[in-house]
């Protein structure tokens, strides 16, 4: 074995950074392809509600950001967490109107045994 | 006063255009499919709307301004996943920044500024992606419930499946249920599967009754080969590619799917000489978990 005395924190510290890193990319990924292979909505509108989410945070946060949310992040308000959850809503409501409109979001893949590759049909 | 007038003028119209063009038997044909579970057009959603509400109930409950407002956002036409959506912006909102915590506190725990400097002014690109990565994770889950049970037992029916599912609905392909009956059931349940598949393919008027009789002596005549070779490959240990190029010649050809429905079950009988002659085989003929020629058979 490569452990050595003296060493040991270092290590392990790096080993432990090793399967946290690998846990968030790899498995991770994982799911998310899989939203993937679900339909294109599956993936692209929890990933929009996001980056929404922190816009609107950011935005309402600077407009009328009084009370601090939470000490270890000091920029974070109620009120930014609040409204970013309200605008979030009405976008996400207003984005699946639009995108539910076309099959390529919606239309699950398909992979057929006869012929493997992907291909995003009419569902 | 006028402004609810004008409202409650702008509902009775639309609840009398509504229920003069659709007829009410489609709602029923609606959620069938994956398709038409998502794209619910203005028609059926407000035809379910009319349903709860009948025409001119406005006029006589009320005539208060915000019951007439509520009346109007019942007209807006939406489809069932906008309503999965709203649970989706909640968890984004409440629930995933507190993965963007965690990131936080781990960044004071080990005194690091941002977790990188990819993008100016924000905290790295971990920062951004602990969100998505949490929310990916609850979409799936979301989406899939009780899927993975499906697909560790092939023979659950599917509307036992997606009767617990929120979203998910399970549909046949023709790969998947190949793969299933290769996988899951012997030769002799797979020939069940062909005679019952053909019988209702006559019935269906698809196929006449003589091409089905054909189809299935035929048939059985390629299974019954292909077993006598399994046992002629175990008797000698023949190479890999030898096996192959036996496989591939002579002897009736049934469709091409059968054939390899009967050839998986030899490599499930002796997966020891396969395992053995597999390394050895320098042409890569054989597929790699079913011993089939799968390039040249599978059209």
């Amino acid at each position: 074995m490569s452990l050595e005395k003296g060493h040991y924190k270092f290590q392990f510290t790096q080993f432990a950074w090793t399967h946290m890193a690998l846990y968030l990319i790899v498995v991770q990924a994982h799911f998310v392809m899989n939203n993937i292979f679900e339909g294109m909505i599956w993936f692209f509108l929890p990933a929009s509600l996001v980056i929404t989410n922190d816009i609107f945070a950011y935005i309402c946060g600077i407009t009328f950001g009084r009370t601090q949310l939470i000490k270890i992040s000091p920029k974070k308000t109620v009120e930014g967490f609040l409204g970013a959850w309200l605008f979030t809503i009405i976008f996400g409501f207003a984005l699946t109107n639009f995108l539910a409109r076309y099959s390529y979001f919606i239309c699950p893949v398909n992979v057929s045994l006869a012929h493997p590759q992907i291909r995003y049909s009419e569902c | 006063m006028l402004a609810s007038h004008i409202l409650k003028f702008a509902i009775q119209n639309a609840d009398n255009h509504r229920t003069s063009v659709q007829p009410p038997g489609q709602v029923s044909s609606a959620t069938s499919t994956p398709s038409s579970y998502l794209k619910h057009t203005a028609s059926h959603s407000s035809l379910q709307t009319g349903h709860t509400y009948p025409l001119g109930s406005a006029s006589r409950t009320s005539n208060s301004l915000p019951f007439c407002i509520c009346r109007l956002l019942m007209l807006i036409s939406y489809s069932p996943m906008q309503f999965h959506i709203l649970v989706f912006a909640t968890f984004a909102s409440l629930i995933a920044p507190f993965g963007g915590f965690f990131a936080s506190g781990l960044k004071r725990t080990f005194n690091i500024k941002d977790f990188g400097d990819s993008i100016p002014g924000h905290g790295g690109m971990t920062d951004r992606m602990d969100c998505q990565f949490i929310m990916g994770f609850f979409t799936f889950v979301y989406y899939q419930r009780y899927a993975a049970s499906s697909s560790s037992c092939p023979y659950c029916a599917p509307k036992l499946i997606s009767k617990y599912s929120f979203i998910a609905v399970y549909k046949a392909s023709v790969g998947s249920v190949i793969e299933t009956a290769i996988t899951g059931l012997t030769p002799e349940q797979q020939m069940e599967v062909v005679r019952g598949l053909s019988k209702h393919l006559v019935n269906q008027g698809v196929i006449n009754a003589r091409v089905r009789l054909i189809q299935l002596t035929s048939d059985h005549a390629v299974l019954l080969t292909h077993r006598q070779r399994s046992l002629n490959i175990l008797a000698s240990s023949s190479s890999a590619a030898e096996a192959a190029g036996r496989v591939e010649g002579d002897g009736p050809r049934g469709p091409a799917k059968l054939q390899w429905a009967s050839q998986s079950h030899t490599a499930k009988s002796f997966p020891f000489i396969w395992f053995c002659i597999y390394p050895f085989s320098l042409s890569r003929t054989m597929h790699p978990f079913c011993s089939a020629p799968f390039v040249q058979h599978i059209r």
